[in-house]
């Protein structure tokens, strides 16, 4: 939008900016990213430039990023410049003619003496000057803010591929620049901006001329090229929903696939693709990744579940042919596929639990030992926490076995199967399915919203393994910072609080687990102080799970600032102890927060807060009551005391919070009648005793101080 | 000027493949090389492009390379995966501005009709940790094939490459396998008469053998200490080109021992870095080199 369209004198009309640049495929994964940057760059800069415009758009994909600005104006506006010269004092004689020191400033100023004027300055009157500088054209501005753009770009890994070139993620080959339908000069890492681009790289590789971006819009599509990835993301996803209908199946929707597939082509196109059914005698888990990771395909079940002997692939083509392209694809698959079960029942001719000595070969972290030593402490963390369960059996088994498919080929040609490929093998050798099952979700979540392990095992496999892992790396020094987190220990935590957030995973407090894993660690020279550390950045990652979970930041902090009343955990344990709990109370104040009471309660318990003194503790006597207004708060704090305590016991937060919210109007009488600071010292001490009180029923659910006042 | 390129009518066998593969380079400008005559496990390690890639003058070459993988060894019983294979090798430094058109264009010359296929640039960052090289760029599908690695080196040797080289390795079976349309390599026609079963099968059965039950693995370790102990001495005296073949065998007995599956992953990793050692010493010394008896351009 335009931020400056009212100040703008137009002498010719607006024109359309329209930039391409060429580039050798960019990696899928970067190019998002990169149409963004384009466009905040552009947006910045052009306010920068004072240059009028409608609206911005990027375009790109893996071979041309596109920006095209609208009705962008021909020119800044002019601006008044107003120079200062020497003191009015100096600069005229005793009779007011000019003195050489004023004709000194004319002449250095380029301006007739008669231009010059008496300005009042801050520190008195001043020679000044007023000049108007007409703007710069905008081909004039754009050659300098399009190759700004490209220089603004920020890569993770950048390369260089010519003597001139500078840094850019791949080689940039052409580019178009335009305002209207004249060239905006400019050179850019050894290539010069010009009225040439190609389309589709082998249907339409001649370059063509351009004249403007409308032509270019037209002449693009018709040579086999869909600018918009938005165009090309639902282009994808209505072939794959036709296709799959067309064969009867079912989708398994992947939106991380079908976003790859819109940025790594420029005409998508789904194709299907078959398989030897034969090679369903794999397992699903193992099918799907081969056909995903490897190949990008889309793997379609039948309606019932299982999957089909097919798949989808998106190509890089408006329409096919011929069925050479399918059948290229079927026997990749094939080849595979059939690599797939050489690994697989290679690996399952030996039973898991014999690759059980092989951990010992198996680094997990030089400084913390090989994952049998991991294993061994899984298996001792199992059983401190496990004390009491009739499954402990189960888990203690899951434990052992959990990691032995990192020695397979499997595991090594898949690193994602970790785990499914351990709960697959232990299926075949015929351990207990929740045992199988427990391992194959251990590992889980793999990513920020990856589902979580289903089975109570599982859960816990889960949480111990993630909580070994972050105590370990934090034992030994190697403890996140800005964006390094090579070990993944951010996901491990937040994994951590999504699963402590589960209703059915309560009990163990974190810090004793954490207290218990770091114990397990047989390192010499633990850091100081590890444990607060692993505490504060547990911390972290709840304050941000719970953000992403859409809270309000200043609610987060309220109700982490407040202390849980229950009896079953210590009074002033550290906040990790109980997500669950963080996340109903911040749920029920949601609730609360969007009655119409709330707003009048926060001002009254915040108004509370401000006047009671810090730690204020005082005991009442009901009979320095002298307003009503007092003595009907007090029946009010003493019926929710019982109330709330009850309601905070069974849990029942948005109870509690409901309760607490009758307080609302019997508190604002109070405030609008009673004066707390009255005279009587006594009198004055009973009614901070009071709102002691109300603090007090407040103080186990949210820090309501800590709460912004939103209008 | 290019020729204009018209399509094959019936598919080149694995000798044409490589022959037009030479013809196309040769008139890009490519020097034609041979295979180097030690065992190695990929055409990278070629003296024609480790050591030549290093310095500041253009560079054009072209060859092929038989390659050893002693671990993708299947007794001859996996219609895709072999233990000895060919490489087409192509370097250029600079690279040219269009080398990619170039790259496509070498593809229709052997008679894949662009259009009719879905090529696929899919984002491949290449590094050799043995080497110490890395480089940006894509591995090269048709129909979903893995056919050619294209590469964008920045770093050999673990010296920054200036100015930086472009290489591309075709898997010549691989392509030949998809122009004459079969699904076994064993079942390429070689040249008429005679298939790639007669020229490898047994080699594959036997080698197989040889890497997975009964290479010697004692004898092996010593000789890895022999050839690194080797080029390091000879380094000393400043015969680069004889350290280098020390350097790019100690790589082979490597991949031999790995091969019997004996590394820990911990040992593995102090092998790798060994050879990766050597190398950064000869790109250092080749490069320093006053007399220049590497040639590196």
């Amino acid at each position: 939008m335009s931020p400056k369209s009212h100040s703008i004198r137009t002498r010719t009309p607006a024109k359309t900016a329209f930039l391409e640049i060429g580039v050798e495929e960019i990696p899928s994964d970067v190019l998002p990213g990169m149409l963004h940057q384009i466009s905040e760059s552009a947006k910045r800069r052009l306010t920068e430039a004072d240059l009028a415009y409608k609206e911005i758009f990027v375009y790109g994909t893996p071979r041309r990023l596109i920006l095209v600005i609208s009705d962008l104006a021909s020119h800044q506006p002019d601006r008044i410049e107003k120079h200062f010269g020497p003191p009015k004092t100096v600069a005229f004689d005793a009779e007011g003619r000019p003195t050489a020191a004023a004709m000194g400033f004319a002449r250095v100023q380029g301006v007739p003496l008669s231009a010059l004027m008496v300005c009042t300055a801050p520190r008195g009157e001043y020679l000044a000057v007023q000049k108007t500088c007409p703007g710069q054209t905008a081909i004039a501005i754009l050659s300098s803010l399009f190759p700004g753009i490209l220089s603004d770009l920020v890569f993770v890994k950048s390369m260089r591929w010519s003597t001139e070139s500078g840094l850019f993620i791949r080689p940039i080959r052409w580019g178009v620049a335009l305002y209207g339908k004249e060239i905006v000069p400019f050179s850019y890492a050894g290539v010069v901006s010009g009225r040439h681009t190609e389309g589709h790289h082998t249907l339409s590789p001649t370059p063509f001329r351009i004249s403007d971006f409308a032509q270019y819009r037209t002449q693009i599509r018709k040579r086999h090229v869909l600018i918009d990835p938005q165009e090309r993301h639902d282009r994808i996803m209505s072939q794959l929903s036709q296709q799959t209908r067309a064969i009867g199946g079912v989708l398994a929707m992947d939106d991380a696939l079908v976003s790859q597939a819109a940025y790594t082509t420029e005409y998508p196109t789904a194709v299907v693709g078959k398989f030897d059914p034969e090679f369903l005698r794999l397992p699903t888990e193992i099918i799907i990744t081969v056909m995903k990771e490897h190949q990008g395909y889309f793997p379609i079940h039948t309606p019932s579940g299982p999957l089909l002997p097919n798949f989808i692939t998106i190509v890089n083509l408006p329409r096919l042919k011929n069925t050479t392209i399918v059948e290229g694809n079927e026997r990749v698959l094939r080849a595979r596929l059939t690599d797939a079960c050489f690994y697989y029942e290679d690996d399952i001719k030996r039973a898991l639990e014999t690759r059980r000595p092989l951990l010992k070969e198996v680094i997990f972290h030089e400084k913390l030992g090989t994952l049998w030593d991991k294993t061994e402490r899984l298996v001792h963390l199992c059983k401190s926490f496990a004390q009491g369960r009739s499954d402990t059996a189960m888990l203690l088994r899951a434990a052992r076995l959990c990691k032995c498919d990192l020695p397979t080929r499997m595991a090594r040609e898949f690193p994602s199967l970790q785990g499914t490929l351990a709960g697959l093998y232990g299926r075949h050798d015929g351990e207990p399915p929740e045992v199988c099952q427990a391992i194959a979700e251990h590992p889980l979540p793999r990513f920020a919203k990856d589902a979580l392990p289903a089975t109570d095992l599982g859960q816990w496999l889960a949480i111990i393994d993630k909580i070994d892992t972050i105590v370990g790396c934090f034992c030994a020094g190697l403890i996140p910072s800005g964006s390094e987190d090579p070990y993944a220990l951010r996901r491990h935590g937040t994994g951590v609080i999504q699963l402590l957030a589960q209703p059915a995973l309560q009990g163990i407090p974190l810090s004793h687990m954490i207290a218990v894993a770091i114990d397990a660690y047989r390192i010499p020279q633990k850091p100081q102080n590890v444990r607060d550390a692993i505490h504060g950045f547990m911390k972290g990652r709840l304050i941000s799970w719970l953000e992403s979970q859409g809270f309000r930041p200043d609610f987060i902090q309220a109700v982490l600032v407040a202390s849980p009343l229950d009896e079953h955990r210590e009074k002033e344990g550290p906040v990790i102890n109980d997500p669950y709990n963080a996340l109903q109370r911040l749920s029920a104040l949601r609730h609360l927060s969007d009655t119409p009471c709330f707003t009048l309660l926060l001002t009254c318990i915040r108004r509370a807060t401000r006047i009671l003194p810090a730690h204020f503790y005082g005991t009442i006597d009901a009979s320095l009551y002298r307003e009503a207004e007092e003595r009907h708060l007090d029946r009010e704090v003493s019926r929710l005391e019982r109330e709330v305590t009850l309601l905070c016991q069974q849990r029942d937060y948005i109870g509690a919070f409901t309760a607490l919210a009758s307080l609302a109007e019997p508190l604002d009488a109070f405030f609008n009648h009673v004066l707390v600071v009255d005279p009587d010292e006594k009198i004055r001490q009973n009614r901070l005793a009071l709102l002691g009180r109300v603090r007090d029923l407040f103080a186990p659910l949210a820090d309501f101080s800590k709460m912004e006042q939103k209008t | 000027m290019k020729e204009r390129i018209t399509p094959r009518k019936s598919p080149l066998t694995f000798q044409q493949l490589f022959l037009a593969l030479h013809q196309f380079w040769s008139q890009q400008g490519c020097l034609i090389l041979q295979s180097y005559d030690t065992e190695m496990g990929a055409g990278t390690f070629h003296p024609a492009t480790f050591l030549r890639v290093l310095g500041k003058n253009p560079w054009r070459a072209a060859y092929v390379q038989a390659c050893r993988r002693p671990a993708d060894g299947r007794y001859g019983e996996n219609p895709n995966r072999l233990q000895h294979y060919y490489q087409y090798q192509v370097v250029i430094k600079p690279p040219p501005s269009d080398i990619q058109r170039c790259y496509l264009d070498s593809l229709a010359f052997v008679g894949i009709c662009l259009s009719d296929h879905d090529i696929r640039f899919v984002q491949d960052d290449w590094e050799s940790p043995t080497l110490g090289a890395w480089g940006l760029g894509w591995e090269v599908r048709l129909d979903g094939m893995e056919m050619t690695q294209f590469t964008y080196f920045q770093e050999v040797g673990g010296i920054r490459l200036e100015p930086v080289c472009v290489e591309l390795t075709y898997g010549l079976e691989r392509i030949a396998m998809y122009l004459q349309g079969v699904d076994n390599v064993f079942d390429l026609v070689w040249t008429e008469g005679i298939s790639y079963r007669e020229m490898h099968h047994e080699t594959e059965v036997q080698f197989s053998t040889y890497h997975f039950n009964r290479a010697d693995v004692e004898g092996l370790r010593t000789h890895f200490l022999f050839c690194e102990k080797e080029a390091q001495g000879l380094l000393a005296q400043g015969l680069i080109l004889p350290a280098y073949d020390y350097c790019i065998k100690s790589s082979h007995l490597f991949n031999m021992l790995d091969a019997r599956g004996v590394f820990s992953l911990t040992e593995r990793a102090g092998f790798v870095a060994r050879v990766r050692r050597l190398a950064r010493q000869i790109a250092k010394d080749a490069l320093s080199d006053p007399a220049d008896t590497a040639h590196v351009p």
